[in-house]
């Protein structure tokens, strides 16, 4: 059962923010005049815009409401999801950010299926990388929409279909009129509301549970695992995520689009840094909660949770002043919607750019109008998804990085920093990717076939996809190093 | 280099999934770590000083957290092993962001660097 917040100022809160979100849509609808406007905001944003809105965008609802929730069901364990953030943006921004955008000053690059198209040539690394995101997105935007339902139901106190209805109009209007410039400027809204929410979080967190030492030592003596360094799921669970989100951040392609939308490309100086500190403010908000509830629950303070997604929701609304829970859930729905948002963008992209472009060698005519087309469509069918999904928000959204993590870090990320990589190299590895996500999460729900000691089947998949992008690269020759085009070498010299 | 690097890159990734499969967490640590600082090295052109503190602090920080798994004693409010998760794992690698932000002028993308490429394969100026 989803508790229902009824207060006053948690009310005034959400829908001004909602209205936010609708205005900057307006505002941007007017400046959004062609396809690079709407899928690259013009190439216009600042540092400070760029860092923010990238940190807004991948701090999804599965962390402000999976986050909380794994904790509270597993302990530290999930820590190992968020903390990686440090290394990962870092990684974005050494491996990825200089290279695509620099290949943006030589090339019309909108897409990562047009990197790939430019750094491999040919039609198979483009398509397949088009398919490996539409396929991603259909996964991860499900719960990002499923997020929106929960949070709206538990502040509206309407059915989930109705809480869908308003939150998914409200997203649909300023991702199809603003496009990718409504989402950054959005994010950047949302990037501040974020921070501020989870600091606030952090301090009534620690207060209601009597403080983190107060925490630790009830947790301890209920099961030493749950505070332990790698809670409840286990060492090789806990390294596994490590790496799958260490690498995968720079394989997210609504964070490493980004990249391509910054004016210039000597902005990039700071960004990984301010990212990562940032990044780590919001991840407050993912521990502190989860583990509060955990020991509130323990010392008979706080009911058990009949789910462990709650955590968030029912601690705000009995632990907080009704202003800050109306803060954080602004917060939630922003930190869901800014997430989404990107995710309908790029989605849009693969199927009106990118997928004709590999079957046709040409873009389609009105291209925007059917970018607008296409993201409502998107919208529509992610909602269908949401309500006939009944699986933790949380574990979906693994799989949805996972399958993004395993596709993209090794044809672009490695392949942009390694010239000997081949396109036969990338095709192979998105095709593994693809394959071994899908087969193996699909024989672990249907328990045929779970990989052992917890490891995750992302970073599998990452791994075994990371050693056939280099073996085959490597057995095709040197030939494709040789043709590379001058640009394209230059920039990946640089 | 770039060879080179990729190299040590696959040997990790393959550990890695020899290590997870016989559940030896301890090594299949160790191989995460070498393969995360070694796509930051890809990245860098190199392996530089900075990455192998990175590297040691890693494996220091690892290394204690095996070693202290069961001490109950509380370090700034958490269990030891958990304190070096969340006050050393989280924010060290920051360390390797600083660095890029230091060397970004005079290493990662020097002006005339950018200046040369623009002049040659430039589409377009964007405003400064």
């Amino acid at each position: 059962m989803i508790p229902l917040a009824q207060s006053p100022a948690i009310l005034a809160c959400v829908i001004g923010y909602l209205i936010c979100c609708f205005g900057i849509g307006l505002w941007a609808l007017r400046r959004t005049r062609d396809s690079a406007d709407f899928f690259v905001a013009g190439r216009s944003l600042g540092m400070a815009v760029m860092t923010i809105a990238t940190m807004a965008s991948i701090m999804s609802g599965f962390g402000f409401v999976g986050g909380p929730g794994l904790v509270y069901e597993s302990g530290t364990s999930s820590l190992w999801i968020t903390f990686p953030a440090t290394i990962g943006f870092t990684l974005c921004w050494v491996l990825v950010g200089k290279r695509l955008r620099l290949l943006a000053e030589s090339r019309e690059i909108l897409t990562l299926p047009d990197v790939v198209a430019v750094r491999y040539g040919g039609r198979w690394p483009r398509f397949l990388m088009a398919a490996a995101l539409v396929l991603g997105v259909v996964g991860y935007l499900g719960t990002q929409v499923l997020a929106v339902g929960v949070v709206l139901v538990a502040v509206l106190d309407v059915s989930l279909p109705a809480a869908l209805l308003i939150g998914l109009g409200i997203l649909g209007f300023y991702t199809v009129a603003g496009g990718i410039l409504a989402g950054v400027y959005n994010d950047v809204f949302q990037g501040f509301i974020m921070m501020l929410a989870s600091a606030a979080v952090l301090y009534y967190a620690l207060g209601s549970a009597g403080g983190l030492a107060h925490i630790s030592t009830t947790l301890w003596a209920m099961d030493p695992e749950f505070i332990g360094p790698w809670g409840r799921r286990g060492p090789l669970a806990a390294l596994s995520w490590y790496l799958l989100f260490g690498l995968g951040w720079m394989g997210q392609p609504h964070g490493i689009t980004k990249f391509l939308m910054l004016k210039d490309p000597r902005r990039l100086q700071w960004g990984a840094l301010l990212t990562g500190m940032i990044y780590m403010i919001c991840s407050l908000l993912w521990m502190s909660i989860g583990l509060a509830m955990r020991a509130l629950v323990e010392r008979g303070a706080q009911a058990p949770l009949a789910q462990p997604d709650l955590a968030a929701p029912v601690f705000l609304m009995h632990y907080t002043p009704p202003l800050v829970a109306g803060v954080v859930f602004a917060g939630l729905l922003a930190a869901i919607m800014s997430t989404a948002n990107s995710f309908l963008n790029i989605g849009a992209a693969a199927v009106v750019r990118d997928i004709p472009i590999a079957l046709t060698r040409r873009t389609l005519r009105r291209e925007l109008f059917w970018s607008r087309v296409a993201t409502l469509v998107l919208l529509l069918l992610s909602a269908v998804f949401a309500l006939y999904m009944e699986n933790l928000v949380a574990l979906l959204g693994v799989f949805g990085w996972g399958t993004f993590a395993a596709a993209i870090v090794p044809p672009v990320c490695i392949g942009l920093n390694w010239k000997r990589a081949t396109g036969a190299g990338a095709a192979a590895s998105v095709a593994v990717s693809l394959v071994l996500n899908f087969a193996l999460e699909l024989a672990s729900r249907h328990k045929v076939y779970t990989l052992p000691y917890g490891m995750n089947v992302g970073c599998f998949s990452l791994l075994a996809s990371l050693v056939v992008f280099i073996m085959v690269s490597w057995w095709t020759g040197r030939e494709e190093e040789v043709r590379l085009p001058a640009d394209v070498r230059a920039a990946m010299e640089l | 280099m770039s060879d080179r690097l990729t190299g040590g890159i696959l040997v990790c990734a393959a550990a890695a999934l020899v290590l997870a499969r016989l559940n030896l967490w301890f090594g299949f640590g160790l191989a995460a770590c070498a393969l995360l600082v070694l796509s930051l090295a890809l990245g860098f052109g190199g392996l530089r000083p900075a990455l192998v503190v990175v590297f040691v602090l890693y494996v220091v920080l690892l290394s204690g957290m095996a070693w202290l798994g069961h001490t109950s004693r509380l370090v700034l409010g958490l269990p030891a092993a958990t304190a070096l998760l969340v006050y050393g794992i989280w924010p060290m690698p920051l360390l390797a962001a600083l660095y890029y932000a230091l060397q970004f002028r005079s290493s990662i993308l020097p002006d005339e660097k950018l200046e040369r490429f623009l002049a040659e394969h430039g589409r377009r100026r964007f405003r400064d």
